[in-house]
């Protein structure tokens, strides 16, 4: 017996059947009124969304009822989603869904012979299951096949109260049903390059910044390849008994390459904190791991442990790996470069890296960057580049902003010198020693 | 609906209070009052929307008049920013009963606390609500509509220039079949634009947002190429001379500039550049949107900011008959520009 589903379908009432509706006296205007509803699903790349459009835009026009019985998933209950016309006064399309249990499926036998590719169009035979999605039975069901890439991806069933479909009318049907496949086989497609990416991504989007006692943390950054939000560049906080460790870093190259280098960086930096938590030592082992794996591949970086001071301020050791030099914003606006030096990582074998110690009072905030803020170009001046002294410039007046304020101020200044142009990573990194005074909120 | 009346006397009271300390970058104290208006009962909608709201108006106009400089402004921000998040907590029990609702700014735009505050308010009137942050790119959007289908994008636009995004974003949602709702002062001051750029529905704040989806969210347009705005000729051709006008507009403010013996270069060159980029992208919105309005807002806008920092709007007319001469052959053009000649005259 057919099983109610989700939300059943409500069968038509008497007033619905009373109420006037748009005439569709002739197979003309069927015709010209699937016409058009195919053309408007011309864009639709969201498969859930694209079905509600299908059974959506035929009604009233062309039947009062229609129903896409999903055949892709295979096996298990067959989902269907239905619009049909307004009722209990409600005016407008009514869009539900649901799905038939096997023991209903097998009632319905066109829908079998539209599964199996033998029939392209079947009228169900009285008594028929889908009988169930009217009030009572009578008018006319047609049902048509929908043909994905290759196989029959699905079923749309239209009912009419009044009167039957013609020859001319179900050959629209069948012509509607053709552009409804390859608009599901557009959405699909899309669908799967999208789930594709945000695998990717979700295994490469940096963590959102810890809570830490004694720091206030910031980060903002803008990829070169924005969609999927993965790229070239990196940066994670960790908590440390005793204070807390950063690592940023810009991987040579761009893309798919450079997210999977980033990932087998941020995954070795865990392994190897375990049994070491100097950044200098950090920073030689992590370079002999990735001359390993490929040694044409590298990736400048600035690796710290941060220690809070008993006096107020942060002790910063940190190692460098030829990166640019993390900057210090001082409480009255000055702005001081904290050079390391060392070279890139993963590059040549006794790769000399160096590194510094040095404290930030409270209020200062450091400030860490990729060379895709200072080398991000103005189409509107020639393309010149942003360049280390405007970003002094910036920073200068975010003095006693907290450091998400920070990030995202200079984030925003690189973003409105790009004009929109292509661009390179854009990532900023900001620790900040809580400001001194009574109002402190650690 | 009652809600979409603001409540009067406490709000009001809490409003003053409030942008007291803001205006004191008086964080903690700022925050304070808004916890105990909470337990004093004030509606959380009201402390959004009559005291929070407010003040961040009031902060972008001591900006505009020159009392307030952009370092004050981001840290007030920052104060709002954190205001909102203590309603938000206030509430955060509250399970949505209603459709999902993604809230998100244009790609360009960074003003993002109307946006949060308009995604706060329709979480207090039961949607289940994500906001994606401030500049969102189209294709971030995209996939993200396509990962998780909405009942509806809500898109915040501040400033005209990033339209031709919020044009690219409305498409990309409907490609998702998401219809849309627009809002913020980068759509104008009625539904002209959101119209055009095919939106479902536009609302001037975030309480009308609120009372235009009390019924639910709206059916998608029918999608109808011939409504799509097709921009002019001339828009196209005046993108591809942006470059070109902005040196002309640089060379000649180093005229001006050595006639005074003085030299350009430096802070000076950064923002004249920059003037003359907001300059040239007002005009070519205006020339995509084919609404000279946009042009003249941005102008009668821009005296005022020339007005309140004492400087004479000469200099503005100057780079207006430069434009005039190099875009001769553009008669659309021609006429956006003679209308902002207007408004500064």
């Amino acid at each position: 017996m057919f099983a109610p589903s989700v939300s059943g379908p409500e069968p038509l009432d008497e007033e619905s059947r009373g109420r006037p509706r748009t005439p569709r006296s002739t197979s003309v205007h069927t015709v010209e009124a699937l016409r058009s509803a195919a053309r408007r699903l011309g864009g639709l790349l969201n498969p859930a969304r694209l079905i509600e459009q299908i059974v959506r835009l035929p009604v009233p026009e062309v039947a009062d009822l229609c129903v896409y019985f999903d055949l892709e998933a295979g096996g298990g209950p067959v989902p269907w989603v239905h619009a049909h016309e307004g009722r209990d006064g409600r005016r407008g399309v009514l869009v539900g869904s649901g799905a038939w249990d096997r023991d209903v499926v097998a009632d319905a036998t066109w829908l079998d012979d539209i599964a199996n590719g033998a029939a392209e169009s079947v009228e169900p035979t009285p008594g028929d299951p889908v009988e169930a999605f009217v009030a009572r039975p009578g008018g006319a069901f047609r049902a048509v096949a929908v043909r994905g890439l290759s196989d029959v991806a699905g079923a749309l069933v239209f009912h009419r109260a009044d009167g039957g479909f013609d020859d001319t009318e179900v050959d629209a049907l069948v012509d509607y049903a053709e552009r409804v496949g390859t608009a599901l086989a557009s959405a699909h497609l899309y669908q799967y390059q999208a789930r594709a990416a945000s695998t990717l991504k979700a295994a490469l989007v940096p963590e959102p910044l810890p809570d830490i006692p004694h720091a206030v943390l910031g980060a903002a950054f803008r990829s070169a390849f924005e969609a999927e939000r993965i790229g070239g560049d990196f940066y994670e906080v960790h908590e440390v008994p005793g204070g807390f460790d950063f690592s940023f870093g810009d991987v040579s190259g761009k893309g798919d390459e450079a997210a999977v280098l980033t990932g087998r960086i941020r995954q070795s930096l865990e392994a190897l904190r375990l049994v070491e938590h100097d950044p200098l030592r950090l920073m030689e082992h992590l370079n002999l791991l990735l001359l390993r794996t490929d040694p044409e591949k590298f990736s400048t970086m600035v690796l710290g442990r941060v220690t809070p001071l008993p006096a107020g301020g942060l002790r910063v050791r940190a190692a460098g790996g030829g990166h640019p030099p993390p900057l210090v914003v001082g409480v009255d606006g000055r702005v001081r470069e904290e050079y390391i030096g060392g070279i890139f990582v993963g590059a040549i074998e006794d790769a000399p890296f160096r590194d510094r110690e040095f404290d930030l009072a409270p209020g200062e905030t450091l400030v860490v960057y990729s060379d895709g803020v200072t080398e991000a170009r103005n189409p509107l001046s020639g393309g010149q580049m942003v360049g280390e002294e405007r970003v002094h410039g910036v920073l200068a007046e975010c003095a006693g902003m907290p450091a998400p304020v920070v990030c995202e101020r200079l984030v925003q200044y690189v973003d409105d010198w790009l004009g929109g142009e292509e661009h390179d990573d854009i990532t900023v990194l900001a620790v900040q020693a809580p400001a001194a005074g009574p109002d402190v909120t650690p | 609906m009652s809600r979409t009346e603001p409540v009067a006397g406490g709000a009001a009271t809490v409003a003053e209070g409030y942008f007291a300390r803001v205006a004191a970058l008086d964080e903690p104290g700022a925050l304070d009052l808004v916890h105990h208006a909470l337990r004093e009962g004030v509606d959380p909608e009201s402390l959004l929307l009559d005291v929070i709201a407010p003040c961040q108006m009031r902060v972008g106009l001591g900006w505009q008049s020159n009392d307030w400089t952009v370092a004050d402004e981001h840290a007030a921000t920052h104060i709002g920013d954190r205001a909102i998040g203590v309603v938000v907590e206030h509430g955060a029990e509250r399970t949505p009963a209603r459709g999902r609702i993604v809230v998100a700014c244009v790609d360009g735009e960074w003003h993002g606390l109307p946006a949060r505050l308009l995604g706060e308010v329709l979480r207090l009137h039961g949607w289940d609500v994500e906001f994606l942050g401030t500049s969102v790119p189209t294709r971030r959007l995209t996939l993200h509509l396509q990962e998780r289908p909405a009942d509806l994008l809500a898109l915040s636009c501040s400033l005209p220039t990033h339209l031709v995004n919020a044009h690219g974003m409305i498409t990309a949602a409907r490609r998702m079949g998401v219809p849309v709702i627009v809002g913020g002062a980068g759509f104008g001051p009625d539904d002209t634009i959101a119209t055009r750029l095919g939106a479902e529905l536009w609302a001037a704040d975030a309480r009308r947002a609120a009372a235009l989806l009390a019924d639910g969210v709206p059916e998608l347009r029918p999608w109808d190429r011939t409504a799509v705005p097709a921009p002019s000729a001339e828009y196209a051709s005046v993108v591809r001379l942006r470059g070109h006008l902005v040196r002309v507009g640089v060379e000649h403010a180093r005229t001006t500039y050595a006639a005074l013996g003085r030299d350009l270069r430096g802070k000076a060159l950064d923002r004249t550049v920059e003037d003359l980029g907001h300059i040239t992208s007002f005009l070519t919105v205006s020339l995509y949107l084919d609404d000279a309005a946009v042009f003249t807002r941005f102008l009668r806008w821009t005296r005022m900011v020339l007005d309140a920092r004492g400087v004479p709007t000469a200099s503005l007319l100057a780079v207006m008959g430069r434009l005039e001469s190099e875009l001769g052959d553009h008669p659309d053009t021609l006429t956006h520009l003679r209308e902002g000649v207007r408004v500064l005259g």
